[in-house]
C-alpha cells in the first residue's frame, strides 16, 4: 500500500490565522481527523482527534464524533463548556462501544489574538515565538473514559504576527525509521523552529518531507495528523 | 506483525503476567484471553520489558480494570517504562484507574 493512501488535506485562512493539515492514515481509513470551523468573521475553531484502534471501526467511531464536534462548535459557546458537552454526547458512544478518543480543541480570537486551547488525552500543542517553544498546558482524561470531562483550566497564548502553533497525533512522533528509531518531539520542534517563516502550508509539507526522509516513507503502523495554525503577518 | 510474549506466574492470591515487547491493535487479544484465564484476586501487568503499547493497549488494560473493579478484583499495571508511562498518562489512564479504585465495592472476596 503507498505510505499516503487516504491522505486528506485541507487549509484556511480565516479570522486573520492561516492553517493547514494533513492526516495520513496507517491504513485505507483511521481513526485521527481534523477540522478548521470558522464562526462568523472574528472566530476559528482547530480540532484535532484519534479514535482508539485502527481501521474502518475506528473511522466509524472518528465520523461519529467528528459530527458532534460540528454541533456543539456551531453553538459558538466557550471552550470548555464545547468539550463538556462534547464528552457528554461523543464520549458516551464510545463508552458503549468500549473505546475511547483523544481530543485537542483549539479557539482562535480575531480581536485579541488570543488562542485558548484544551485538551482530552491528547499530546499537548505547541507554540513557536521567534526562536522559542513552548508546549501548552493541557491536560485531561481523554473522551469516553469518564461520564464528565476532568481537565486542566484552558491554557490561553497571545499570538504576535508570524507565531506559529502545531497540533499533532502521536502516531507524528511515535514513527520510526528502519532501524526502529522514532521521530521524536525534539525533532518536531527543530523542524518547525527552522521553518516557523514558512507559511502554514509551506511549513506543513515541509514537516512532512521530513518525517518521510526520517522513516524512508516505510508504512507506518499509526495514523500520522498534524495541524499548523500561523497569524498572518 | 509485531510480537507479544505473555509469561504468567502465579502466588497466592496474585497472577503476575509479564509483557514483553510490543502490545498494540494486532495482539491485543492475545494478553486480554490470557487475563481473563485468571481467577486470582489480583493479578499484576509486569510492564517492564514492554517496548511498545499503543491505544488499543491503553484501551484493553482501562477495560480489563473496569470489569475486575466490577468484580471486586483488582488489576495493577507494574513497571511501566518510561516513554509508555507518559503516553498513559497523557491519556488519563491513571486518573481513570484512581477512579475505579474510589468507586471499587467494600468487602466480599
Amino acid at each position: 500500500m503507498a505510505l499516503d493512501a487516504g491522505r486528506i488535506e485541507k487549509q484556511i485562512i480565516h479570522a486573520g490565522i492561516q492553517g493547514a493539515g494533513c492526516s495520513i492514515p496507517a491504513e485505507v481509513e483511521g481513526g485521527d481527523f481534523f477540522d478548521f470551523i470558522p464562526l462568523g468573521k472574528e472566530r476559528l475553531i482547530a480540532v484535532i482527534g484519534d479514535v482508539m484502534g485502527k481501521g474502518s471501526r475506528a473511522a466509524r467511531h472518528m465520523k461519529d464524533l467528528r459530527a458532534i464536534v460540528h454541533t456543539c462548535a456551531g453553538n459558538n459557546m466557550p471552550l470548555l463548556t464545547m468539550m463538556e458537552q462534547i464528552n457528554e454526547r461523543g464520549g458516551k458512544q464510545l463508552r458503549l462501544a468500549r473505546s475511547f478518543a483523544t481530543l485537542c480543541l483549539i479557539s482562535y480570537e480575531m480581536y485579541n489574538a488570543r488562542l485558548i486551547s484544551l485538551s482530552a488525552g491528547h499530546p499537548a500543542p505547541l507554540a513557536f515565538s521567534g526562536n522559542k517553544s513552548r508546549i501548552l498546558r493541557v491536560k485531561g482524561v481523554a473522551l469516553g473514559l469518564l461520564e464528565s470531562y476532568q481537565g486542566t483550566e484552558p491554557d490561553t497564548v497571545s499570538l504576535a504576527p508570524g507565531d506559529v502553533v502545531l497540533l499533532y497525533t502521536d502516531g507524528l512522533v511515535e514513527a520510526r525509521n528502519g532501524q526502529g528509531q522514532t521521530y521524536g518531539l525534539k525533532r518536531l520542534e527543530n523542524i518547525t523552529l527552522a521553518n516557523s517563516c514558512q507559511n502554514a502550508i509551506q511549513l506543513r509539507d515541509t514537516i512532512l518531507n521530513d518525517l518521510f526522509t526520517f522513516t524512508g516513507r516505510k508504512q507506518q503502523r499509526d495514523d500520522v495528523t498534524l495541524v499548523i495554525l500561523k497569524r498572518g503577518r | 506483525m509485531s510480537g507479544l510474549e505473555v509469561s504468567v506466574n502465579r502466588e497466592k492470591d496474585r497472577t503476575i503476567l509479564r509483557v514483553a515487547g510490543e502490545l498494540d491493535f494486532s495482539n491485543i487479544n492475545q494478553l486480554q484471553q490470557e487475563i481473563e484465564r485468571q481467577e486470582t484476586k489480583t493479578i499484576e501487568i509486569d510492564c517492564s520489558a514492554l517496548q511498545f503499547m499503543d491505544s488499543s493497549g491503553a484501551g484493553l488494560l482501562l477495560s480489563i480494570a473496569r470489569v475486575l473493579n466490577q468484580q471486586n478484583r483488582i488489576l495493577e499495571i507494574t513497571h511501566i517504562p518510561e516513554h509508555i508511562y507518559h503516553d498513559l498518562d497523557i491519556i488519563g489512564v491513571f486518573r481513570v484507574l484512581e477512579s475505579f479504585k474510589a468507586s471499587r465495592p467494600t468487602g466480599g472476596n
